[in-house]
């Protein structure tokens, strides 16, 4: 349907400007009439049709190619040139039987002639501001555009205050949690500190660099994982994995952080036995797909899981990708949740 | 002998706060450790302690649903993270909680008015139980959040705040999102009563949209009103029946 639209909104312009133009030339006839060049009312009004329609169908088919040859400036001059001679030559041969009447000794009025360089002339200042017209839209287009991209950033700043603060629970449990371990065991405490330290460094960063790549996410999210494990001990289990091509692949920060968090804090956390979270990375066609799964207790359809979450994440690959990137969730086997990311990636 | 049964499905707080009640209250005896809610019951059944320690967030069940049923002479000390919206409702019961990380100090507070006050008036504390459990989910029949929509092997989940409207197709309903339509297998009589009738408008016979969606609306001359949905092509016009839902838009 896209593609058609383009193509279906040209046709109407074209469509439209012949009915302008018809209008234009019964008005052209009724003058040429008052004026008396002479001719009948059918004769004036078939060559102002005649020249009317050539210089628009001209304009239609030639202004593109003639543009590129010559620059918008001069092409609508042989455009209407062309569409002026040519519907002289139809006007003559639908009036008097002879394309070329109005060129030759025969043609005994001057009416003709007025009536081709005011034609001429009337085409020329028409399709000029037409042609003005369309790069004035272009001009629009492109400050739409610019509207957009400045959208895209203000959403891009936003998002790193977002990320800038880190979620209070996480961090008093995490804390409460290497308290803990101190006495008994200082190891893991230490090992805890450092994985937070590296979570914390990694989301700073993030918030202060607009590049941040596929490795980057896994980095931060391996160290919240971990951090996560130490907490849940072994009931939580986690395992990372993307094609090594795809390490230095370009992605908007905080897409699959957030889909991670939700799969230990709705899927895993709430299970007694616990579970696994799985993160792939693959690529195929000039997409990239990243899953995050698990095999927790999965969502009822009336609890509410991090729909917010869920939400932001789509509305920003929207404000990024537009339709091309999408986010999927589908229900795991035998239990749990699939959430995946759609987007669209350069080819090597 | 005092007798007490610890819960917190995190192994290291667990270990933490036994290794700290022997330090501030070395005559109480802990008889039962649970690693979650479920296992909490049981075990409380069981030994019938004289206090318990029950974190908050669990799985299995919530502290708060296992101190509902703990026995009648059993006291209750909540432990609860930073955030947790019990903190002040505890605090006006003058029920005991212990924030995390629970310190040396503070736990000595706490066993200090264990031993001193009388057990607080049960059914008391059984009414604020009730009444935050309750506020943990506000409605009785919970509102549909979720829609779930087979593709051959796989179940697609949709949120419903991605529904922009809902479609009747005979038995089945056509779920309208930006990326498409999903057939779920529910009927559009159904889905009214189970979604949220504040967001979610049933505007014809054959159509319920999503409020958040409606771009505009429109009046026609007899009085019904032409509906343009955000982020899809499409317009849905109202019935008459239906139209004073947009009179004050």
């Amino acid at each position: 349907m896209t593609n058609d639209a383009p193509a279906a909104d040209r046709l109407r312009r074209n469509l439209v400007s012949y009915a302008y133009v018809s209008v234009f030339c019964v008005g052209v006839a009724l003058l040429i009439g008052l004026l008396n060049a002479g001719g009948t009312w059918m004769q004036n009004l078939t060559v102002s049709f005649s020249v009317g329609f050539c210089v628009n169908t001209a304009f239609i088919l030639l202004s593109d190619p003639l543009e590129k040859l010559i620059g918008p400036r001069l092409a609508p001059i042989p455009t209407t040139a062309i569409g002026v001679v040519a519907g002289l030559m139809l006007g003559a041969w639908l009036v008097a039987g002879r394309p070329l009447y109005f060129f030759s000794a025969d043609d005994d009025g001057l009416g003709s002639i007025v009536l081709g360089v005011f034609f001429g002339v009337l085409g020329f200042i028409y399709f000029s501001t037409r042609s003005n017209l369309l790069s004035t839209r272009a001009q629009l287009a492109e400050a739409q555009a610019g509207i957009e991209r400045e959208e895209r950033l203000r959403t891009e700043t936003e998002l790193r205050l977002l990320q800038a603060q880190i979620e209070p629970h996480f961090l008093f449990n995490t804390l409460s949690n290497v308290i803990s371990l101190i006495r008994t065991e200082p190891k893991a405490a230490e090992n805890t500190l450092v994985q937070l330290t590296q979570y914390l460094r990694a989301s700073l960063k993030r918030s202060r660099e607009s590049r941040n790549t596929l490795s980057d996410e896994f980095d931060l999210v391996r160290a919240y994982l971990q951090i996560q494990q130490a907490r849940m001990g072994d009931r939580l289990s986690f395992e990372l994995d993307a094609d090594s091509n795809l390490m230095l692949t370009e992605l908007p920060p905080l897409l699959i952080q957030p889909l991670v968090e939700n799969a230990v804090v709705h899927g895993i956390e709430p299970s007694q036995a616990g579970g696994k979270v799985t993160v792939t990375a693959t690529r195929s066609n000039g997409w990239m797909q990243v899953r995050v799964s698990d095999d927790g207790v999965g969502l009822q359809e009336t609890n509410g899981g991090n729909r917010l979450a869920l939400s932001n994440i789509r509305d920003r690959l929207t404000s990024l990708y537009g339709s091309r990137a999408r986010l999927t969730l589908t229900d795991n086997t035998p239990c749990g949740i699939i959430a995946s990311i759609d987007i669209p990636v350069a080819e090597e | 002998m005092t007798t007490a049964l610890i819960a917190d499905d995190e192994p290291a707080l667990l270990e933490q706060l036994e290794h700290l009640l022997s330090i501030c209250w070395p005559e109480l005896k802990v008889v039962a450790r649970a690693a979650n809610g479920s296992e909490a019951q049981a075990l409380a059944r069981e030994k019938q302690p004289d206090v318990a320690f029950l974190d908050i967030r669990m799985p299995g069940a919530t502290g708060l649903e296992v101190a509902r049923t703990l026995p009648e002479q059993t006291r209750i000390v909540f432990v609860t993270a930073y955030d947790q919206y019990a903190v002040a409702a505890f605090e006006s019961a003058a029920v005991d909680y212990l924030l995390k990380p629970v310190t040396e100090d503070r736990l000595s507070e706490t066993v200090k008015r264990l031993a001193s006050s009388p057990a607080i008036d049960r059914t008391e504390l059984t009414a604020l139980l009730h009444s935050l459990t309750e506020s943990d989910r506000p409605e009785q029949s919970p509102r549909l959040q979720w829609l779930r929509a087979g593709y051959g092997d796989t179940t697609r989940l949709i949120s419903v705040d991605e529904a922009i409207c809902f479609e009747a197709d005979h038995k089945y309903t056509n779920v309208v999102t930006q990326d498409g339509e999903h057939v779920i297998r529910t009927p559009l009589s159904v889905l009214e009563e189970q979604l949220d009738n504040d967001r979610f408008w049933r505007v014809h016979r054959s159509y319920i949209v999503n409020v958040a969606a409606v771009a505009e609306a429109r009046r026609d001359l007899r009085g019904r009103y032409v509906l343009t949905l955000r982020g899809v092509d499409r317009t849905i016009r109202t019935s008459n029946a239906y139209s004073h839902l947009f009179r004050h838009m």
